[in-house]
């Protein structure tokens, strides 16, 4: 450019350059965002599937009063098999998010399963691979407070054994599973105990 | 300065390719190229970005002041980025999970920067077109063959599909961060032998 631009003109220039911008991201996001919402939902269900032993149908359940949203997981001989829910809280990186599956009448989690997490690759991701962290919740007390305890140290149910060198991590999963616990566990309850007596 | 459409578009995938002979862009290069398919994806969402950002850039190059271009550009790539993320996460959420950070990570890409830069503020919208899809071709092609190297020896598989048999062995490696600069630097070493040959055999051709 040979002349002098003038303040004015470089200052309209990028507002225009803004407002095109802003259009088009908005756009976008209108025309992706159910699209996006159907894709979730596709991805928690599959999980939902997949984190409850031994389901093979499973429906979605939302408590209006409580706005509580969750599965109830039916096997093949068409019985209760247990219920998924989800959990979130802070981790160590992001946000983690967790599906898990409970199961009443024996008031244990079953079923374990990270849907999203940006915890450090290669140490806090292993929440969601590490075979001995996730065998804790194939069998996991909830009588009482859940409590992240170091690896290798687990001596009571409701204990979670936890991941060397990923304290941080181990303890976030505890910490929004009790937390999903307590809000959840008596709007399950009720509806449990409903489908169980007339299935 | 004139180009030549044909020159334009072959340069950015072999002569000139972004990846094997400029070397930029080797961020995403490294780092999601395990698998064919996250390599594919990365390439074609790169590209993308790419030839849209070009072709805005070279249709309002009369119109962008020169000392504000780079802010211009920016925000140009940066909402071409976006977009991007919000039609991946729409296509599949899978492949989002597995590109992560690096979707946005596009707009910091310095191919695309670059191409906007040196090419797309100085030429017209088709010639620009041309360029853009010859650097982004070529960076899925570098990138795929990365992905396919990496896939098939880490991991046994290409796109998912076992190809040796039951008894092979993976070579962990290829799938970590390591092996990501082994293949970049065999891939490289390949590329300059195949350039030598054909550059002495042009100069042999040329002196008979």
């Amino acid at each position: 450019m040979k002349a002098q631009c003038s303040s004015l003109r470089m200052a309209l220039t990028l507002v225009a350059i803004s407002i095109w911008s802003g259009t088009m991201i908005v756009l976008t996001y209108n025309l992706t965002a159910p699209l996006i919402a159907k894709n979730q939902d596709t991805l928690i269900r599959e999980a939902a599937l997949e984190v409850c032993p031994n389901a093979v149908r499973i429906n979605p359940v939302l408590d209006s009063a409580s706005g509580v949203r969750f599965f109830l997981a039916w096997d093949k001989d068409s019985s209760l098999a247990g219920v998924a829910m989800e959990a979130d809280g802070k981790g160590f990186g992001d946000r983690v998010r967790v599906l898990y599956a409970y199961n009443p009448s024996i008031q244990c989690i079953i079923g374990f399963k990270v849907v999203e997490s940006k915890e450090t690759p290669g140490i806090g991701d292993r929440i969601s691979s590490d075979s001995s962290f996730l065998a804790n919740f194939q069998n996991l007390d909830i009588t009482h407070p859940l409590v992240a305890v170091k690896h290798g140290h687990k001596s009571q149910p409701w204990e979670i054994d936890g991941i060397s060198g990923a304290t941080i991590s181990s303890k976030a999963v505890a910490k929004l599973l009790q937390a999903s616990v307590e809000t959840r566990l008596p709007v399950v309850q009720h509806y449990w105990e409903v489908h169980h007596a007339a299935p | 300065m004139q180009h030549r459409s044909s020159d334009v578009f072959l340069a950015g995938l072999w002569k000139e390719n972004p990846v094997f002979v400029h070397l930029l862009g080797m961020c995403p290069t490294l780092a999601v190229t395990n698998s064919v398919h996250n390599a594919l994806g990365m390439g074609v969402a790169t590209a993308c970005v790419l030839i849209a950002s070009s072709l805005i850039v070279s249709l309002l190059r009369k119109w962008i002041p020169h000392q504000i271009r780079i802010a211009a550009y920016v925000t140009i790539v940066a909402t071409f980025v976006t977009v991007a993320d919000y039609l991946i996460q729409a296509l599949s959420i899978e492949l989002h999970k597995a590109l992560g950070a690096f979707i946005s990570l596009i707009v910091v890409n310095c191919i695309i920067l670059g191409r906007a830069e040196a090419f797309a503020s100085k030429n017209q919208p088709g010639l620009s077109f041309l360029d853009a899809l010859g650097s982004g071709l070529g960076f899925t092609f570098a990138l795929t063959c990365m992905g396919a190297l990496r896939e098939a020896l880490g991991n046994g598989t290409l796109l998912g599909h076992p190809i040796f048999g039951p008894h092979f062995q993976p070579w962990v490696v290829m799938a970590m961060p390591g092996g990501g600069f082994f293949t970049l630097g065999i891939l490289l070493l390949l590329v300059n032998v195949i350039n030598e040959q054909i550059k002495r055999s042009r100069s042999a051709r040329e002196g008979t």
